[in-house]
């Protein structure tokens, strides 16, 4: 049961990653294409052209960031858990995930409270909050806990995966096939 | 604090915790055992880099990469390298170094450039006969060329944090590129005759060829034309990216005729993907860097360095020593953003220009990349060709020998890289 409510929130989690990752890219793409054409044809350019990017590169980044882990692309060394017996192995993944989801939990706290601050701070053309971009962070923080632990639940031996894997065994088990 | 950070994150990379979660963990611990600093630091330092233009750069130059490279122009590009290269000794390996260069000239990622270039070539390199180490080797070295050619992510972030102009330090990378290139291929040729690697036995057709370079030729202009626009500053760099996606829409799209909604759908997941991987560890590393320069290590250390080795020449061979030590255990991105505050005064100290430090860094930093334990090109290519690390890493040795001979060359000759 668990280990197919944690696949129905991970599958959501992708699903809002990628919408975000489109819209996000399809944005800073638009703005930056028409200001240079703009330049180039009339002389004049939209001067929030680097304004909009730069609110709108944190969420790119972040659902990246998230997806990545989903995928296991985050570079990692194995060198060392590699060669430990299997059960160990899940094991010391295991205790590595739970660090990984106390870190973001305790950044999580962080952001909101700079997001609190920078609420009062406006961007200088559009005056937009400087609470977007620590949104994106603080949201990007969350994810990247709550996809931590719907892992280590689907790789857990039994769980429906082949066992707990790091970035670099999900990258071969990837390239290889 | 410092020291705290060094032994956590070491800890934590021992452990399989992504290296740039380990990095976050060591900032985050050690500035929780300072009674002076808060963790918002660490959100505030975040926050700067995400919000930096220049790095928007990164994303489209990878989305550039993903379609250029994911659509038919691969297979055109290879093509017309055989046809030029395959019949000479170790040639359809010096077509996978080719390749790499030429790539880089659409891409700026040397893990991109492994993988695309890699699950083309090595499957063929092997059906041809060749050794299955030699050909992941061959394309593990060869895939790091594409970081010296423009544009280059990591000149990217080495420009953002040292101060230096991304358009001279794309110019810088040309040269040395080529001739990393050169080397690499000689590294071929001589195998190749030595061990008597299969070669390509169809007589020269020139009508083919003709066709071939009419394909490829998209794939060879855009390098040429991002440093049109950067050179005589058309556009930033950020819009030179944005004007490489198009460029590849178009010719995706109008030329290749490849381009289906799916595949952009894909090659922009790709690209944010990368993006993720390559931007956490920039936050993450941006934080540590914080740090450090709080607690002063970069002046200790250009003092101590002064002090105890005096001599420019025996400076710069230490930079290059720890640069090389750093590149093997720590990733591209993260070590180019630890080692620049240290080294810009140390190298500005000795006379060094910031650029020709950069393109040192850079080349330094790379023979980590297909160095073990942390080389990720040299993982992609093992795993691609099915064999051991260890196997390609003795295949690798001459291909090391090359780069640091040439690393030596662009430490001690500057006309190399400020022409």
């Amino acid at each position: 049961m668990w280990v197919a409510f944690a696949h129905r929130i991970d599958e959501a989690i992708a699903w809002v990653l990628h919408v975000v990752l489109y819209l996000t890219t399809a944005a800073i793409f638009l703005i930056l294409c028409v200001n240079v054409v703009l330049r180039y044809t009339t002389g004049a350019s939209l001067q929030w052209a680097s304004e909009v990017p730069e609110l709108l590169f944190p969420w790119l980044i972040m659902a990246g960031v998230v997806l990545a882990a989903q995928h296991g692309t985050h570079i990692s060394v194995v060198i060392v858990t590699q060669r430990l017996s299997k059960a160990l192995r899940h094991w010391i993944l295991a205790a590595g995930s739970v660090v990984v989801v106390g870190l973001y939990v305790v950044l999580t706290i962080a952001a909101w409270d700079v997001m609190l601050i920078a609420h009062d701070e406006k961007s200088p053309i559009l005056q937009i909050p400087g609470s977007t971009s620590v949104a994106a962070l603080l949201f990007g923080f969350i994810l990247l806990a709550l996809v931590t632990v719907t892992r280590l639940v689907i790789e857990w031996p039994g769980g429906g995966a082949q066992g707990a894997v790091t970035g670099q065994d999900e990258l071969l088990a990837r390239e290889s096939s | 604090m410092s020291w705290i950070i060094i032994a956590v994150f070491l800890v934590a990379v021992l452990l399989s915790i992504p290296i740039a979660h380990a990095l976050l963990l060591g900032a985050v611990i050690g500035i929780a055992s300072s009674d002076r600093l808060g963790i918002h630091l660490a959100i505030e330092q975040m926050i700067s880099q995400v919000q930096s233009f220049p790095l928007i750069a990164i994303p489209f130059f990878m989305l550039t990469g993903s379609l250029m490279v994911g659509g038919r122009l691969g297979q055109y590009l290879i093509d017309l390298l055989t046809t030029l290269m395959g019949r000479v000794h170790g040639g359809p390996a010096q077509v996978g170094v080719l390749s790499s260069t030429i790539f880089g000239g659409v891409s700026g990622s040397a893990v991109a450039d492994a993988s695309a270039i890699g699950s083309l070539l090595i499957p063929w390199l092997k059906q041809l006969g060749y050794p299955a180490p030699f050909a992941a080797g061959t394309i593990a070295a060869a895939a790091t060329i594409d970081i010296l050619i423009p544009p280059s992510i990591p000149m990217i972030i080495y420009a953002l944090v040292s101060g230096a102009s991304i358009g001279a330090l794309f110019i810088a990378g040309i040269l040395p590129g080529l001739l990393m290139c050169a080397g690499f291929m000689a590294v071929c040729y001589v195998q190749g005759r030595r061990r008597n690697f299969p070669r390509i036995t169809t007589p020269f057709d020139w009508g083919r060829f003709i066709t071939e370079v009419g394909y490829a030729s998209p794939a060879l202009a855009l390098p040429v034309l991002i440093i049109i626009f950067l050179r005589f500053g058309i556009a930033t760099p950020t819009e030179v990216s944005v004007m490489s996606t198009l460029y590849a829409f178009v010719v995706s799209w109008l030329v290749y005729r490849d381009l289906t909604l799916k595949r952009m759908k894909g090659a922009v997941v790709e690209a944010g993907i990368a993006t993720g991987v390559v931007l956490l560890i920039i936050m993450a590393s941006s934080v540590v860097g914080w740090i450090v320069t709080y607690e002063q290590l970069p002046a200790a250390f250009v003092n101590f360095a002064q002090k105890t080795l005096r001599e420019p020449w025996l400076i710069i061979l230490a930079m290059n020593i720890i640069m090389l030590a750093t590149g093997m255990f720590i990733d591209l991105p993260a070590a180019v953003l630890l080692l620049t505050p240290m080294f810009v005064p140390l190298a500005a100290a000795v006379g060094m220009n910031p650029i020709q430090l950069g393109i040192m860094m850079i080349v330094n930093l790379s023979i980590g990349l297909y160095h073990p334990p942390v080389g990720t090109t040299l993982f992609i290519a093992s795993s691609i060709a099915r064999v051991r690390m260890g196997d390609v890493v003795i295949e690798l040795i001459p291909f090391y020998f090359v780069a640091i001979g040439l690393l030596i060359l662009m430490s001690y000759v500057p006309l190399l890289t400020i022409f």
